[in-house]
């Protein structure tokens, strides 16, 4: 009897060992793995207020804007994304949130049911996919995405995926105080996972063939793609699968699509493929403007697809406007703060005169424009003419090609000057704490603020933004003539 | 030989091969108690002793002897 | 397998647990499969080798055994230790042979006779076949009895915590511990075991892997450094080295001591040595005494050698005379030593050198201790004897050169560096920054270094590894937890890790 007893002291007290080492493992663990800040917001993100969640990996976080969908039909969202997110990821990443948030919609991102299907090869994705997939908290749901990825996933470094301190023990040189103190602070973000990309570049429209041929998806696709259409219906949420446009270059990806779209509608899942040509038309969305690069689509893009998912949503689903609910009060806090962001980042994009003047009629925006010598009278150059009248600025010396120096504050023309292409023309203008010095001469074009001089050595118009709510300069750009009106920066 | 008369002829081969008059070996005497007993001694100590017992010692006691007193076991079974 | 991976770690749990398990009766037998299992798991092959040894040893050390005739006993053991070099010979010397031979047939003009083959020795090899080797030859001695029971023969060849790179065993350290019944779990043992084991896992992924990348930059990078780059280099090899040896020598030990074996220590703090002969007592002590008890004593006691010796004494000085089995001896040995260790001229160089130093130490120490005492030097002294510890250092360090240079000639390169370029202030001033090992990992290596040295030290006069499980719950855990954390925070394994196999796995 007491032989028994002595072995259970002993067993207990090496079990009472384990889990002290394990407990301080978790913790080296909290404080080595890399914060991964997506998910940390998204835990942040107060309880039970997500309506419509997103959930899918880059293309995801480019093409759906929550916070334009608030403002648009008061729907609360929410982008929960990783990058390289393949099917078993995205299936996790509900299960995962449905642990913090109780969503009447789903949307899945559709790309990553292309795994093994698609222009992005397997080691590529998994590299991706094995970097960040794994960064949610530790638990049984991911050590079950961990046994997923190494069952799907071509590459095989299984034991990391269990222990990511193995992987990410090397951070001990680069660790900050944040590594240490993440617990303690709010991570919620304002834009509510939406990740923009700001570039554009131009692209014919992929040529999507009548009928394609059929094909399969990747088994584990298929699986985690039928496991999320149960998911739903076990747990009570709507699914649909949106798949973001991409480049599509390999006809095989159409079949895919195709595949895609056949399995949600014979399972009775909404499935809006953006790559089809119905949808691109009702969206609007253009392949010349609307793409940051082959995969990605850019701020306008996104602006395009979220109005029409909204749309969509509107129409299938009874969700809630909550614009009026006082306990939603601080979306419309997010929601400012987000357009203001957006506003300086389409400054910032560099578009052309017909999409930049009409934003600078921002009340915390103050534009300073000077100009000497370039001649407007050629080509087309309407937008910029237009945006200048627009502003109640003169246009007349920009055809002659004379001086000009202008200062619009918080939307307002504050005086301008003009003259002749020989004259000389000066102005300072008081902005905030500091001061701008403008100047067209003969010689040289200045527009100096603080302590730089942010005149481009180029011969057009000038123009120097800055953001009146910390003082910084959003951009300064040149209109040039003979480029029809591009703006070109440095 | 008694083992004492083995021990007095020992102690006079031990002193010689170490140069040192005050040595005195027993039953329990190992190489770490004498200085400078290290592997080549060992091979001149086990001539030595050889030599003045006139026998031949194995090599696995050459290399397996643990103390003087087996030494000495060994000698009385072999020696002259 | 690596000690250091994690399947090993996996497997030595699973086998573990089925060990503790299983009925003792059965305990040897999934021992020695297991260990099998786990040599060939990587490459099959070379367990036809391994089994090969075993196979011929076990068979003639019961013929041996059987037969009465010196001649013949004679003839038998040279034919199996013959036989059993022959592979470890093979694979490891063929093509440093045929090199020589073709630079040497350069010379004369002649072709090159022997082809050179693409050859990958077996793990463990050089081990093993001693180990069985050794075996044989204590069997022709009268030694051991023969091991008439093959699953215990084969453990104790192929037992897995040594098979790879030691310690090397004698039949009559390991082989009684195999016969006797298995020992039952000690809970107190498995705690020393794990301790040891976990001590040598921090001395080789925290030290000296961390180490291995400053040094191996400097020996073998094309921005060679110079000056104080490259004594650093050197200095801080002597330490890669001895905690890549020591740290696998620890994790063997513990391991088997897991299972309730002890197997032979190779390191007694082998740089607290006052002289060379000193400091092969204390370093890799098992092949130490291997070579001592299997070539030395045969070649000090060999007959012919003694009368040509004694015929000597005619011609030459009686002392020299009387000293030339010693040093034929120490030749051969040392030789041996450094062409085992590897098969480039270096390595033969290095081990020349060892024996060299120690026959000089044989020949002249006495003398040299005499006219230090006539001159009243304080010999007995505490400085003295700090000056004996790093000379002997010095020595070992000036062997490393040969030892760790890629060839004979890039040794000597590095003799050359060591005059000249950086001076002394390159030790502080961020030059040693530039050969892959930044301030951070710097500041690990040396912390860790002085961790090693505080316990050495104290190791002299207490044994830790008793010392530590018998304190306070609170004391022990403690240690266990932050060296568990340690090891899995600054190891260095993983992504981005170049996995570095233990230096003596070449050998």
């Amino acid at each position: 009897m007491g032989k028994g007893r002595e072995k259970l002291k002993k067993v207990a007290w090496v079990a009472l060992f384990l889990l002290l080492a394990a407990l301080l493992v978790g913790a080296a663990e909290g404080v080595l793995n890399p914060k991964e800040e997506t998910m940390l917001a998204f835990y942040d993100e107060p309880k039970n207020t997500v309506d419509v969640l997103f959930v899918g990996g880059s293309h995801a976080a480019a093409a759906f804007d929550p916070i334009q969908l608030w403002q648009q039909h008061g729907y609360t969202g929410y982008t929960l994304y990783s990058w390289g997110q393949p099917a078993w990821t995205s299936y996790h990443y509900v299960v995962e949130a449905l642990k913090t948030q109780t969503p009447q919609v789903v949307v899945v991102e559709g790309f990553g049911f292309l795994y093994g299907r698609s222009y992005l090869e397997e080691v590529n994705f998994d590299s991706v996919s094995d970097d960040f997939s794994l960064r949610i908290r530790p638990g049984a749901n991911r050590v079950a995405l961990a046994m997923a990825m190494s069952r799907w996933q071509v590459n095989s470094r299984p034991w990391y995926r269990y222990a990511p301190l193995l992987r990410y023990h090397g951070r001990w040189k680069t660790l900050t105080l944040e590594d240490f103190t993440w617990p303690f602070w709010d991570h919620a973000t304002t834009a509510k996972g939406f990740g923009p990309n700001f570039t554009t570049e131009a692209f014919a429209a992929p040529a999507r063939p009548e009928s394609p041929p059929p094909a399969d998806l990747y088994p584990g696709c298929e699986e985690y793609l039928l496991k999320l259409i149960e998911l739903a219906e076990r747990e009570g949420f709507q699914l649909v699968v949106a798949t973001a446009p991409y480049v599509v270059e390999d006809a095989s990806e159409w079949s895919v699509l195709q595949r895609i779209q056949d399995i949600c509608e014979a399972n009775g899942v909404l499935a809006l493929d953006y790559n089809q040509a119905t949808l691109l038309d009702e969206s609007g969305f253009s392949f010349e403007t609307d793409m940051a690069e082959h995969a990605h689509v850019n701020l306008y893009g996104a602006e395009k697809i979220t109005a029409h998912i909204g749309g969509q949503l509107a129409e299938h689903f009874a969700l809630e406007d909550r614009r009026d609910e006082p306990a939603f009060a601080h979306w419309h806090e997010a929601a400012a703060v987000e357009y203001w962001d957006k506003t300086l980042m389409r400054l910032r994009l560099s578009p052309t005169a017909a999409q930049w003047f009409p934003r600078m009629a921002e009340e915390n925006l103050a534009a300073f424009v000077v100009t000497r010598g370039a001649r407007f009278d050629q080509g087309d150059n309407a937008p910029l003419l237009e945006g200048f009248a627009a502003l109640g600025m003169d246009t007349e010396v920009l055809r002659g090609g004379g001086s000009y120096l202008a200062v619009v504050d918080g939307g307002r023309l504050q005086r301008q000057d003009a003259g002749g292409p020989a004259d000389t023309l000066e102005a300072s203008y008081a902005l905030g704490e500091g001061e701008v010095y403008l100047q067209a001469s003969e010689e040289q074009v200045v527009l100096r603020y603080g302590e730089t001089n942010y005149a481009l050595d180029y011969d057009g118009v000038h123009v120097l933004v800055v953001d009146k709510t910390d003082g910084s300069v959003v951009k300064c750009v040149v209109f040039r003539p003979e480029e029809g009106c591009i703006t070109r920066t440095d | 030989m008694t083992r004492q008369q083995v021990f007095e002829r020992l102690n006079r081969v031990f002193q010689d091969v170490f140069d040192n008059e005050a040595l005195a070996v027993g039953d329990a005497t190992t190489a770490a108690d004498v200085p400078g007993w290290d592997s080549l001694m060992h091979i001149r100590l086990m001539g030595a002793v050889e030599d003045e017992f006139d026998m031949v010692f194995d090599m696995k006691d050459v290399v397996s002897l643990q103390n003087v007193g087996e030494m000495a076991d060994i000698i009385m079974a072999k020696g002259h | 397998m690596q000690f250091t991976s994690l399947p090993f770690a996996a497997f030595l749990c699973g086998a573990a647990a089925v060990f503790f398990l299983l009925p003792p009766a059965a305990r040897r037998l999934f021992l020695a499969a297991a260990s099998l299992f786990v040599y060939c798991y990587p490459s099959p092959w070379q367990g036809a080798f391994l089994l090969l040894s075993v196979a011929l040893t076990y068979g003639g050390a019961r013929l041996l055994d059987r037969t009465e005739g010196p001649r013949t006993r004679r003839l038998l053991l040279a034919a199996g230790a013959v036989l059993n070099l022959a592979f470890l010979l093979f694979f490891k010397y063929y093509n440093f042979a045929a090199q020589n031979l073709a630079a040497l047939c350069g010379l004369l003009g002649l072709a090159a006779p022997l082809p050179a083959l693409a050859l990958v020795a077996p793990v463990g090899i050089s081990f093993y076949t001693f180990q069985s080797l050794g075996y044989l030859v204590d069997v022709y001695r009268r030694q051991t009895q023969p091991e008439r029971n093959i699953v215990t023969y084969t453990l104790f060849v192929a037992f897995f915590p040594q098979v790879q790179a030691g310690p090397i065993s004698r039949s009559t350290s390991l082989l009684p511990q195999l016969r006797s019944p298995a020992p039952a779990f000690d809970g107190k043992r498995v705690e020393r075991s794990l301790l040891l084991a976990g001590w040598g896992l921090f001395k080789k992924l925290v030290i000296a892997d961390r180490l291995a990348i400053f040094v191996g930059n400097v020996f073998d990078g094309h921005a060679g450094g110079t000056g104080a780059v490259a004594v650093a280099a050197v200095v801080l090899f002597a330490f890669q080295m001895y905690c890549d040896f020591s740290g696998y020598t620890a994790m063997a030990l513990g391991i088997a001591g897991l299972f309730g074996y002890r197997l032979d220590p190779n390191f007694q703090l082998p740089y607290f040595s006052g002289t060379i002969p000193e400091f092969w007592r204390r370093w890799h002590m098992t092949l130490g005494s291997w070579f001592r008890d299997y070539l030395f004593y045969p070649i000090l006691r060999n007959r012919r050698l003694n009368r040509l010796a004694k015929a000597a004494r005619k011609t030459l000085p009686k002392t020299l005379a009387n000293n030339i089995p010693v040093v034929v001896g120490l030749v051969v040995v040392w030789f041996c030593t450094g062409f085992w260790h590897g098969t480039g001229w270096n390595y033969i160089v290095w081990g020349l050198y060892h024996g060299l130093l120690i026959i000089l130490s044989t020949l002249a120490g006495p003398w040299l201790k005499k006219r230090g005492q006539a001159l009243g030097l304080p010999l007995e002294g505490r400085a003295f004897a700090l000056f004996r510890v790093v000379r002997t250092f010095a020595l070992v360090c000036v062997g490393y050169v040969f030892f760790r240079s890629a060839s004979l000639g890039a040794a000597l390169g590095l003799f050359a560096r060591l005059w000249g370029g950086a001076g002394p202030a390159a030790l502080w001033d961020g030059t040693l920054l530039q050969y892959g090992l930044d301030g951070a990992d710097f500041a690990v290596a040396l912390a860790g270094l002085a961790v090693l040295f505080a316990v050495e030290f104290a190791q002299r006069k207490r044994d830790l590894l008793a010392w530590v499980p018998a304190q306070r719950r609170l004391v022990r855990w403690a240690v266990y937890l932050v060296g568990i954390l340690v090891l899995l925070v600054f190891g260095m394994y993983g992504e981005g890790y170049v996995e570095k196999p233990f230096l003596y796995f070449q050998f």
